[in-house]
């Protein structure tokens, strides 16, 4: 940090100490937030009084832990960002976004009303469309910018279809009068669909997929982070937050369908992933998969998969975004992402090997580490609803995981080195100082889970729930 | 105290691992054994209190999961097959830590090493004093983990990678149909407790409990039992190379020999058989899953015995004599003996420790020369390899009153006594008992014949190899020596020291270890010791003495008898190909395809196909050329020519007007 002093901008200065103050003071509401409060909690209001507009915010323990998630996760960006080899002007560019994007996560998260929700939800496009076109060299990436861009766009305008159909019934869209009302007939359906697409692309589910491996392939490390991290828990955010309790009737009814999607993702994107070359392609595969599993979690209306489900979000934003900062390291090192380059990384960085070894395990779900708690859930709340195609998913997900995992990390730091002329560094300060973190926050949840568990123990998703019990 | 060995074991992993390189390698190798071997004292009390004085002991830490209903605790358990577990762990693997402070003395990497050992000895105390399944389960992967990095130690060496992976994969299968198990398990009983297990599905003690404390337990389906112990021995089989998962076990031994010694013949490959012998209850619930096993041992004995004859890397003869000894194990827990198999467990520990370790002392002598054929004529050179290789193999094949000979002998007669254990298909039942008991008979005889080829070929016969190798001759230290030989002093009376202890006829030592359920099934072996007469129980111990006599004077007349007799004729060349290469008609029609078309269709099917295919043509790329054709298209409409424009009016009007006409209303 000390060498670029001379030409450093109050923004990054700005924007870093804006997210360290965030996350220490997540870290107090941790402290303070109340696990045995059924509702939700820190209630402050939006008020627009011009436009006669009031919107509620509050947190409950779903939105708290993807609210700590977010100030941790921007803020190691914009540690990573403001380290990295890029000019000066890129990094102030890349922290004003970055700093945009996580402001928009911490509203989406904080937000009970719905159309704010969507606002916020539509707004983080376009800092990270930006993002992602003026990264990098490859002319790939406009295509990649274009895919994530139309793909969520569609899917997010059905859910402006939704809010316009739950504006003329009930008049508002805050949340909990969302919940209390019964939508009936056709329109119920229109709406369960549209908000289901919304949400359905941007996990990604099955057919809507192919916008997230070209985003992540493209996108800058921090950019990675972030899709993988924060930007695919949006969907299952969505819904758990809006979809599943206002329409328990006809998310149980459709929840067959939703499963075999989801079973399908499982499969599809495991197989696919076992012959990938491209490492952040590997990853990014991997997270749709995950992801699918939550999914699995959540429509198989069961307590222990539901909590399982919600617990491998948490779980798996902390891996994968992990994952995704030591490629990042990895690539600012040897400047490829293809596979077969690498080799015998142990010889020049044994830390970074060790790190990476550790956070690949935590994704093939190992024991001790947080990503196992969450699939043991789910594979127990899905054995015991009998539904045996998605267990079988879930059984090939996390087998076919193991093994483009660990080939994947074995071809990394094994070996002889292929190219001997090439001598790399070892992990630097800063990319310690980023991963620390979250190698803690992953052991922790793995030894000591009930830190976050014991908050979804009188409540999951609020009272009016009764399928869930 | 209890906790203890836990402790120590994970404490000196993390300091060597974080911190080792501060210090000298030599001091950390020594604080590390010294850390093992201060845990060993402290089993050796363990077992004095839970086996001697019969106190079993549960130590709670609370609560680990909770997750809605489902609960896990943090709770170890020590009855007597965890002390006796504990006892065997910690003492050979107190001999490999002191061994490799010797033996990897000139590697880079020997802190990581002893690390690496010492983690391992970590995962697999945690394994063994589990109280609930899911605890086990941390244990089970974490010493899968540990074994990946062990085997892929000297990680430049591309065979070293190839086996290391392959390892991971096929305990991968193992490790997922257990956690199916745990799942069932789980859904069925609300609990993951081997207590709460056992009471269960016993059901005479569930009854007593359920009228004097009203505990209401849910009892298990015999459909539930069938799956789980089905998912329960393809774990079993995975990690213990059983026939179909084996193959990762002879090509584990890329690692360094003290891994081999430790982890691929004593302890991890002996997980599957300690999983079955702990959840017994449900194995001794369905005679199906017993003949399954059975099956299963008596032809991973045959096969890893037949394939061990033919191999010429001195390691690779004993991995598959390890295959063939744990086949022992695991079909004795089918015939109901499971503390005869716990009991071959421990002597197996012992003598193949020795034979690992003795092997690799030679290798370490000769240049790191493994091959069987360029050794020999050591018998002048290394006396001392010759005395423990030579109670190793005795002990191996069963030589009486070495410790393999009380062990094996008794797994062997157990047959005698399963014939009437199935009263609805006896005859069935025993023909098929009898195939497999045949099975077992002759890898009793094929276990001498390699046991003695090794001697033979390594210590007699003259020096095949290179001079140098003679005069840069490496004599190993006594932190080699010793181990060596506390584990032939082990091997020799661990055997008869232990019979009675473990085996004894009513023996009461383990307690609620192994039960006992009341009802149709014998307990096998208490009565049928005097059953049979003489002659026939006592087959093995003849055919090894005559073997042994035999196959001696085959090697002493001609030193390459095997060499002859494969040339002889072209089919017993076909034959030799065969076993030479792990039975490799199998291999070729059965695992590459497998792998084959696995990866095949990952690529052709699900990437290239869907991925790359039809999703692209439906979505992104689809819509962009169908949107530029249809532009094309329209374009061509609007030609700028003012008769098509005025053709055009004059056809919609028309049919505006015969619309108007028919009356008919859009």
């Amino acid at each position: 940090m000390n060498n670029k002093q001379d030409n450093y901008s109050i923004w990054i200065d700005f924007s870093l100490w804006f997210f360290i103050f965030s996350f220490l003071y997540a870290n107090y509401l941790w402290v303070i937030f109340d696990p045995h409060i059924s509702t939700f909690q820190f209630i402050r209001f939006l008020r627009f009084p011009d436009l006669d507009i009031s919107a509620r915010l509050g947190i409950d323990a779903i939105s708290f832990f993807f609210i700590y998630l977010t100030s941790l996760i921007i803020l190691l960006c914009l540690l990573f960002t403001a380290n990295s080899r890029n000019t000066t002007k890129d990094i102030i560019n890349n922290s004003m976004l970055l700093f945009t994007v996580g402001i928009l996560l911490i509203i989406v998260f904080y937000t009970l009303d719905l159309l704010v929700f969507y606002i916020a939800f539509e707004a983080i496009l376009i800092p990270f469309f930006v993002y992602i076109g003026i990264a990098g060299y490859r002319t790939r990436r406009i295509h990649a910018a274009y895919l994530f861009f139309f793909y969520t766009l569609v899917g997010s305008f059905m859910s402006l279809i939704a809010i316009f159909f739950i504006l003329l019934q009930v008049g508002s869209t805050d949340v909990e009068i969302i919940w209390n009302t019964e939508f009936l007939g056709n329109k119920a359906y229109i709406i369960w669909f549209s908000l289901f697409i919304t949400f359905a692309v941007k996990i990604p589910m099955f057919p809507f997929h192919i916008w997230s491996p070209e985003a992540h392939v493209e996108a800058p490390t921090e950019g990675s982070v972030l899709l993988a991290g924060l930007l695919l828990k949006l969907g299952t955010y969505g819904m758990l937050r809006f979809l599943l309790p206002t329409f328990q009737e006809i998310s149980y009814y459709f929840s067959p369908l939703v499963i075999m999607i989801a079973s399908i993702g499982i499969v599809y994107t495991s197989f696919s992933t076992l012959r990938q070359i491209d490492i952040k392609r590997v990853i990014a595969y991997s997270s749709i998969s995950h992801m699918n599993m939550c999914m699995v979690g959540l429509f198989s209306f069961n307590e222990v998969a539901l909590k399982g489900s919600i617990f491998l979000l948490i779980a798996h934003g902390i891996t994968s975004g992990a994952l995704f900062f030591i490629i990042g390291s990895l690539y600012n090192r040897f400047n490829t992402k293809i596979i077969h380059y690498f080799g015998g990384v142990i010889y020049f960085a044994p830390t970074l090997c060790f790190l990476l070894l550790i956070f690949t395990l935590s994704n093939t779900s190992f024991p001790l580490s947080s990503n196992f708690i969450g699939e043991l859930g789910i594979l127990v709340g899905v054995l015991y609803t009998e539904n045996y195609i998605a267990v079988c998913a879930a059984v090939i997900g996390i087998f076919l995981c193991t093994i483009y995992s660990i080939i994947l990390c074995n071809k990394i730091i094994f070996l002889m080195p292929k190219y001997k002329s090439i001598i790399v560094a070892d992990i630097f300060m800063v990319e310690i100082i980023t991963l620390l973190p979250l190698l803690f926050l992953t052991v922790l949840l793995g030894i000591l889970p009930n830190i976050i568990n014991h908050h979804f123990y009188y409540h999951i998703i609020q009272d009016n729930i009764e399928i869930f019990s | 105290m209890y906790i203890l060995p836990i402790y120590l074991t994970l404490i000196s992993f993390i300091f060597s691992f974080f911190f080792g390189r501060l210090f000298n390698n030599y001091y950390v190798g020594l604080l590390n054994s010294i850390n093992v071997l201060f845990s060993f004292i402290v089993s050796l009390f363990i077992f004095y209190e839970v086996v001697l004085c019969r106190s079993t002991t549960i130590i709670d830490f609370g609560s680990w999961i909770t997750i809605g209903v489902l609960e896990v605790k943090w709770a170890f358990m020590f009855d007597s097959l965890t002390s006796v577990m504990l006892i065997v762990i910690l003492s050979i693997s107190t001999c490999a830590h002191f061994y490799s402070i010797e033996y990897m003395l000139n590697d880079p990497n020997q802190i990581k090493f002893m690390s690496y050992l010492s983690l391992f000895t970590f995962f697999m105390l945690l394994l063994v004093t589990s109280s609930n399944l899911i605890i086990l389960f941390i244990g089970w992967e974490g010493v899968g983990i540990s074994s990946y990095l062990l085997i892929n130690f000297w990680h430049t060496r591309m065979g070293a990678n190839k086996s290391a992976i392959m390892a991971m994969f096929v305990n991968k299968i193992g490790d997922i149909s257990l956690l199916l198990a745990f799942a069932i398990i789980y859904i069925q009983l609300h609990s993951f407790d081997f207590t709460i297990l056992s009471l269960a599905i016993n059901k005479s003690l569930l009854s007593d409990i359920l009228y004097d404390n009203n505990i209401i337990l849910a009892v298990l389906d015999n459909k539930y039992i069938n799956a789980i112990g089905i998912f329960f021995i393809i774990g079993a089989v995975g990690k213990s190379a059983q026939l179909g998962l084996h193959t990762w076990l002879p090509e584990a031994m890329e690692g360094p020999t003290p891994v081999s010694s430790l982890i691929h013949a004593a302890t991890m490959v002996t997980a599957g058989i300690f999983l079955i012998i702990r959840t017994n209850v449900i194995f001794q619930c369905s005679e199906n899953l017993a003949i399954i096993i059975i099956a299963l041992g008596s032809l991973t004995a045959f096969v890893g015995s037949t394939i061990g004859v033919f191999q010429l890397d001195i390691k690779k003869i004993i991995a598959y004599s390890t295959c063939s000894q744990l086949g022992y194990m695991f079909l004795s827990c089918g015939l109901y003996g499971y503390k005869f198999s716990i009991y071959h467990l421990t002597n197996h520990a012992f003598f193949k420790a020795l034979l690992f370790l003795v092997a690799g002392y030679i290798i370490h002598a000769i240049n790191n020369e493994q091959d069987l054929r360029k050794l020999g004529g050591l018998l002048k050179i290394l006396p001392f390899a010759y005395t423990g290789l030579m109670i190793g193999s005795l002990s191996l094949l069963g030589f009486p009153f070495f410790s393999g000979f009380f062990s094996k002998e008794k797994i062997i007669e157990l047959y005698y006594s399963a014939y009437n254990i199935n009263e609805y298909n006896a005859i069935t039942y025993a023909n098929n008992l009898m195939f497999y008991q045949m099975l077992t008979n002759i890898a009793v005889i094929f276990t001498v014949l390699y046991s003695i080829k090794i001697v033979v070929y390594v210590f007699y016969y003259t020096f095949q190899n290179n001079k140098n190798n003679l005069i840069s001759l490496h004599y190993s230290s006594y932190y080699t020596i010793i181990p060596l030989f506390l584990l032939s002093i082990l091997s020799i009376i661990s055997g008869y020291m232990l019979e009675d202890l473990m085996v004894g006829i009513n023996t009461n030592s383990w307690n609620s270890a192994i039960y006992k359920i009341n009802g149709s099934l014998l307990q096998p072996i208490d009565i049928s010791v005097f059953e049979f007469n003489l002659m026939s129980s006592k087959l093995p111990v003849y055919s090894i003495f005559y073997f042994s006599i035999l196959f001696i004077f085959l090697f002493y007349i001609k030193s390459n008898i095997l060499f002859y007799l494969k040339i002889n004729a072209i089919w017993i060349t076909t034959i030799f190909n065969h076993l030479n290469k792990k039975y490799l008609f199998i291999n070729k029609n059965v695992y590459y395809p497998i792998i084959d078309t696995f990866f095949k269709f990952s690529y052709n099917s699900m990437y290239k196909f869907f991925d790359k295919g039809i999703i692209e043509w439906i979505g992104p790329f689809g819509i962009v050329i169908y949107t530029n054709k249809l532009i094309k298209s329209s374009l061509r409409i609007q030609t700028g020519l003012i008769y098509h424009y005025f053709g055009l009016i004059v056809l919609s009007i028309i049919i505006l007007i015969l619309l108007l006409i028919y009356n008919i209303t859009i």
